[in-house]
């Protein structure tokens, strides 16, 4: 038995190298876009099944971001990215899920351990590789300071980090920026830490007893999945709020 | 550091991949789900409401026709009713003049037959009365066997005819 903490490479493109959570992520990115194009293809009145379910998952997470924002015109700002964390970390983490799917792969020769014989899987859940919710951590901090600069002005929104009116504001405008880093930490990691330790532990109860064990584990998972998209989608929908509030 | 960084796998080019992927579907899902799917729904919201208002509008219509049409529906039971009455009312009226009308003719009939029987008695009466004095006027002459004259006769006649007039 062999883990991973990095993403294992399965080949390189042009000097770019392709890993196996790239691969599941552009799989979870085109099965979103073919959704939402066959399902915003012909838009009825009377809706058809696709487009209902889509549309009703749409309404729920609008009505959701409204309660927690309180405004309707700032809702439907904040909605498109909130939207996009919560339905992309929810479908790869499932697809990370999907039984055998980390069976397919193939065998190379690991020079790093005396020629030892390494299996690669094809597929790998995306974000228990640092890289994906790094890169998700990264969007959602950017897009928080965007959203905060353009409610409130560049000149206001930048004070709240560099200030020099006095030493208290300072002091809390250093605190402030060491918190946003601590942001991109926080978010990568809890979500990495989360879908990477489920995996390992499907792996490692499913070499212990392969049958019917492993089932409780996979429903845990796929709570845990959901509970981390949310998550990560009510953090930032937290921190948009934070930076487009004057009162700070 | 550099040795963690190693160890967790973060490298430049996959980071900044992944950053590119995931705006990539922010904007597509933008464009071809959110941005249509909201504009429609909010469309079919606005035409529920509408709708609703219009059916209650409608309701509320039929109603006040359904009102109207038992306003008109009593009404006319009364005029029929009042129509009825006056029928019935005219023709009673119409019965008893006719039933009048009728005695009356009756009265005038059986009058004008009596004052006709009695007319024509008269007339009878007369008339025999006169034969009765032609004849005395004759059989006195034969009785007295003798011619009269015309004017004798004339007198006779006259004479009986008094004396039978005064005797009935």
């Amino acid at each position: 038995m062999h883990i991973s903490l990095a993403a294992e490479h399965v080949f390189t493109l042009f000097g770019f190298p392709i890993t196996n959570t790239l691969l599941m992520s552009w799989i979870a990115i085109a099965i979103l876009i073919i959704i939402s194009i066959i399902a915003t293809r012909k838009l009825q009145l009377i809706p058809s099944p696709l487009q209902n379910v889509v549309e009703s998952i749409v309404e729920t997470m609008l009505n959701f971001i409204e309660k927690v924002v309180g405004e309707k015109k700032q809702a439907e700002q904040f909605f498109p990215l909130i939207a996009t964390i919560f339905i992309f970390i929810l479908l790869s983490n499932w697809l990370g899920l999907v039984p055998g799917i980390g069976t397919i792969g193939f065998f190379e020769i690991d020079k790093a351990q005396n020629g030892h014989e390494m299996f690669i899987p094809f597929f790998r859940s995306t974000n228990s590789d640092i890289n994906m919710t790094l890169a998700l951590a990264i969007v959602a901090v950017i897009a928080t300071q965007i959203f905060g600069i353009t409610a409130i002005g560049t000149f206001k929104y930048i004070s709240r980090y560099i200030n020099f009116k006095n030493p208290i504001l300072t002091f809390t405008g250093i605190l402030e920026l060491i918190a946003e880093i601590a942001k991109l930490i926080s978010f990568s990691f809890r979500l990495f830490g989360n879908i990477f330790a489920g995996e390992v532990l499907l792996v490692v109860i499913a070499f212990l007893i392969p049958f019917i064990a492993p089932l409780p584990f996979m429903v845990l998972e796929l709570f845990v999945g959901f509970v981390q998209a949310l998550i990560f989608a009510m953090l930032t929908l937290v921190f948009l709020k934070i930076a487009t509030s004057e009162t700070h | 550091m550099e040795e963690l960084i190693h160890q967790l796998g973060v490298e430049w080019k996959l980071l900044i991949a992944q950053i590119i992927n995931f705006v990539i579907l922010l904007f597509v899902l933008k464009k071809f789900l959110y941005a249509p799917l909201v504009k429609f729904m909010n469309m079919r919201k606005e035409k529920i409401v509408s709708g609703l208002e219009k059916a209650e509008q409608a309701e509320q219509a039929f109603e006040k026709l359904q009102e109207q049409k038992e306003q008109e529906l009593a009404k006319i039971h009364k005029q029929a009713q009042s129509i009825i009455a006056k029928a019935k009312e005219t023709g009673d009226q119409k019965q008893q003049e006719i039933i009048a009308a009728t005695e009356k003719r009756a009265q005038k009939i059986i009058d004008d037959a009596k004052s006709q029987i009695q007319a024509e008695k008269e007339v009878m009466i007369k008339q025999v009365r006169s034969d009765i004095a032609d004849l005395i006027a004759g059989a006195t002459s034969k009785i007295l066997e003798q011619e009269m004259t015309e004017q004798k006769q004339k007198d006779l006649t006259q004479k009986t005819l008094k004396v039978l007039k005064d005797t009935t």
